[in-house]
């Protein structure tokens, strides 16, 4: 909370409950301020309580707002337009141009923590 | 002359031999009724009119007796002329006769058959004439109607229509038999209708069957296969129908065939269309159920393991005693094996079911990526030495795949190689191709499993190597794959003297790469 970086919470956005909570416990566990969305409606919701998050972890393939559509929306906004979406997904190979980073599943928990570490500050 | 005559037919003096012979014609020639039997005087007019006549012509005898015979012609300037020429041949010949058109009392036409005979007395005085006439237009109706349908069968060009005789052999021939089988009338008139069936069908007594089925049955149909001229065989559809006489006397049998080789033809070509379109309905069934089981490996399978790879991180993170940490790592390692073991499966299904892998071709340095992947496997099996020899070569290729080929060749070289030699990794160019050897010295590949080495799930290499080895025997399957979508080639050499080599050989600018 002394934190004087504004932009130090991780947005996962993710369906599958057992990988989005254990992604939440490992980053958690290094210190970061985590948020959680199942899917692309709910999680720009949250953003609208969170205002910009540092990065967002983003799967593709969900039910609801899917992950593509979703950062069609995020590009779309001004105050997001410059917040680097990971994608972690199954599907990398098709994920959206101008994703800041594709990474594919599965992902051992020190790359992901290493990865996000280049983004936000604990 | 009327009056005479019928006073003598009226009244026969009795008693006299040669008059009652008269009188028994007279009563002869008054019964019938299919003739017109009557007699003109000299000058050509009626004198006598029986039944017949009657009958035929329409007249009664009192109507008709005294009148010139030329009210039984058509209209017409010459009528008289054409009389009295009848009557002067008749006269002169003794008998005339002709088939002509003749005039009802009606007004309809008849075609009649007439004799004219000159009647002369025992001087020689001509007395008069004897006219008979039979009315013939149905007997002519019936034989243009015959001739008609003669002309309707001769012309039928669609239909081999031929009449047999008793004995099957061939004795009318139309337009259309001589088309369709490519006989002239005179070449086949006589032969023997087994002329037109195949070999097989002739000493299988095939010809005599069809015949005794047509006379048992009246009629025998069948479709089969037929001989022309030039021996090219038709595909026929055949009537035999047995032809009688009213008495029920076999007077042969009328064959009737129809060349259906097109018909049939349309029929394959239908078939073979609906066949097509199943097929195409079965691809996309089958289609669909690939993406479905891609799907399930690519996405339902990796997201547990993900969940676990990302538990286990967790886990070694808070373990503080050693055993933890040793299970830990264990997990962990299954898993990475579990990851890579779903992404082979994925390219092996790709590769087999769905259409190949995808590559994403580019120029490429493929130096750098030996150069890469080397680095990473100097790091991972510390103390095995790996020489690179490689000048700057680029190639169309796709990075990521070159790197998992160059991956596990160079990475089964050190798995398998004698530990105490290095792994040697040269690649050179060739004309316009890139060839990568890669070497190792130790226990050659067992001569048997060389021919079956790049195919998938060896049990060869997992039975002989299962010490060392923790895939799915997919690993060359996919780099052979890969390699055939550069299209390139993959060989190997292996001996206890010359070691193990890998040649793999790649274009320098393939043909389909762009």
């Amino acid at each position: 909370m002394t934190n004087p970086n504004p932009y130090h919470t991780v947005l996962i956005v993710e369906d599958e409950e057992d990988l989005r909570e254990l992604m939440s416990d490992a980053l958690q566990l290094r210190g970061y301020k985590v948020v959680t969305a199942e899917e692309g409606t709910d999680a720009l919701r949250k953003i609208e309580d969170i205002g910009r998050p540092c990065v967002i972890l983003l799967d593709l393939l969900m039910p609801g707002m899917n992950g593509w559509e979703f950062f069609e929306r995020v590009r779309e906004r001004p105050e997001l337009e410059s917040v680097p979406v990971v994608v972690y997904s199954s599907a990398s190979t098709r994920a959206p141009a101008g994703a800041t980073r594709v990474l594919q599943k599965p992902l051992a928990f020190e790359r992901l923590v290493s990865i996000v570490a280049e983004y936000c500050r604990n | 002359m009327v009056e005479r005559a019928q006073a003598s037919a009226e009244q026969p003096p009795p008693g006299r031999p040669e008059l009652e012979t008269a009188e028994r014609f007279r009563l002869l020639v008054e019964s019938v009724k299919d003739y017109a039997i009557f007699i003109l005087d000299p000058s050509g007019h009626v004198t006598t009119w029986n039944p017949g006549a009657e009958r035929i012509k329409g007249y009664r005898a009192n109507d008709i007796i005294g009148k010139h015979f030329s009210i039984f012609y058509p209209r017409g300037s010459s009528v008289l002329e054409k009389c009295e020429q009848e009557l002067e041949i008749a006269a002169r010949d003794g008998r005339f006769e002709e088939e002509g058109w003749r005039v009802r009392k009606d007004g309809s036409r008849m075609w009649a058959n007439v004799t004219i005979t000159a009647l002369r007395d025992p001087s020689g005085l001509l007395v008069g004439y004897a006219k008979v006439t039979q009315d013939l237009t149905i007997r002519r109706a019936a034989e243009e109607e015959a001739r008609r349908f003669q002309l309707l069968v001769e012309s039928v060009k669609d239909y081999a229509i031929f009449i047999l005789d008793p004995s099957g052999h061939v004795s009318s021939w139309n337009a259309g038999a001589e088309r369709i089988k490519g006989y002239t009338s005179d070449e086949i008139i006589g032969k023997h209708f087994s002329i037109f069936y195949p070999a097989e069908s002739i000493t299988g007594g095939r010809c005599e069957l069809e015949l005794e089925l047509a006379l048992r049955d009246g009629r025998f149909e069948e479709e089969g296969y037929r001989v022309r001229k030039d021996g090219s065989r038709f595909w026929a559809n055949v009537t035999i129908t047995s032809l009688r006489d009213s008495g029920n006397t076999l007077l042969g049998f009328a064959k009737v065939t129809q060349d259906l080789t097109q018909r049939r033809e349309a029929e394959a070509s239908r078939r073979a269309l609906a066949e097509q379109r199943a097929a195409l309905a079965e691809r996309a069934r089958t289609q669909e159920f690939q993406e479905r089981f891609l799907a399930i490996l690519g996405h339902d399978l990796r997201n547990p393991l993900a969940s676990i790879d990302m538990g286990i991180g967790i886990l070694r993170e808070q373990a503080s005693d050693e055993s933890a940490a040793r299970v830990l790592a264990r997990m962990q390692s299954s898993s990475a094996r579990m990851s890579r073991m779903i992404e082979q499966i994925l390219d092996l299904t790709r590769s087999r079911l769905a259409g190949g892998l995808d590559l994403e071709l580019r120029a490429m340095a493929l130096d750098e990526t030996l150069a890469k992947i080397v680095e990473e496997l100097r790091a991972a099996h510390r103390g095995r030495s790996i020489d690179l020899f490689v000048p700057p070569i680029g190639i169309w290729g796709d990075p990521d795949r070159m790197e998992q080929v160059c991956s596990n060749l160079i990475g089964n070289a050190i798995l398998h190689g004698d530990p105490s030699t290095p792994v040697m990794v040269r690649a050179h160019v060739d004309e316009a191709s890139v060839i990568v050897s890669i070497h190792n010295y130790g226990v050659p590949i067992p001569e048997e499993i060389l021919p079956k080495l790049f195919d998938p799930f060896r049990r060869g290499e997992r039975e002989s190597r299962t010490a060392k080895t923790t895939g799915l025997g997919l690993g060359l399957y996919i780099s052979w794959e890969i390699v055939r979508g550069h299209q390139g080639s993959i060989d190997v050499d292996s001996s206890a003297e010359r070691g193990t080599t890998f040649r793999v050989k790649l274009p320098l600018q393939p043909a389909t790469s762009r």
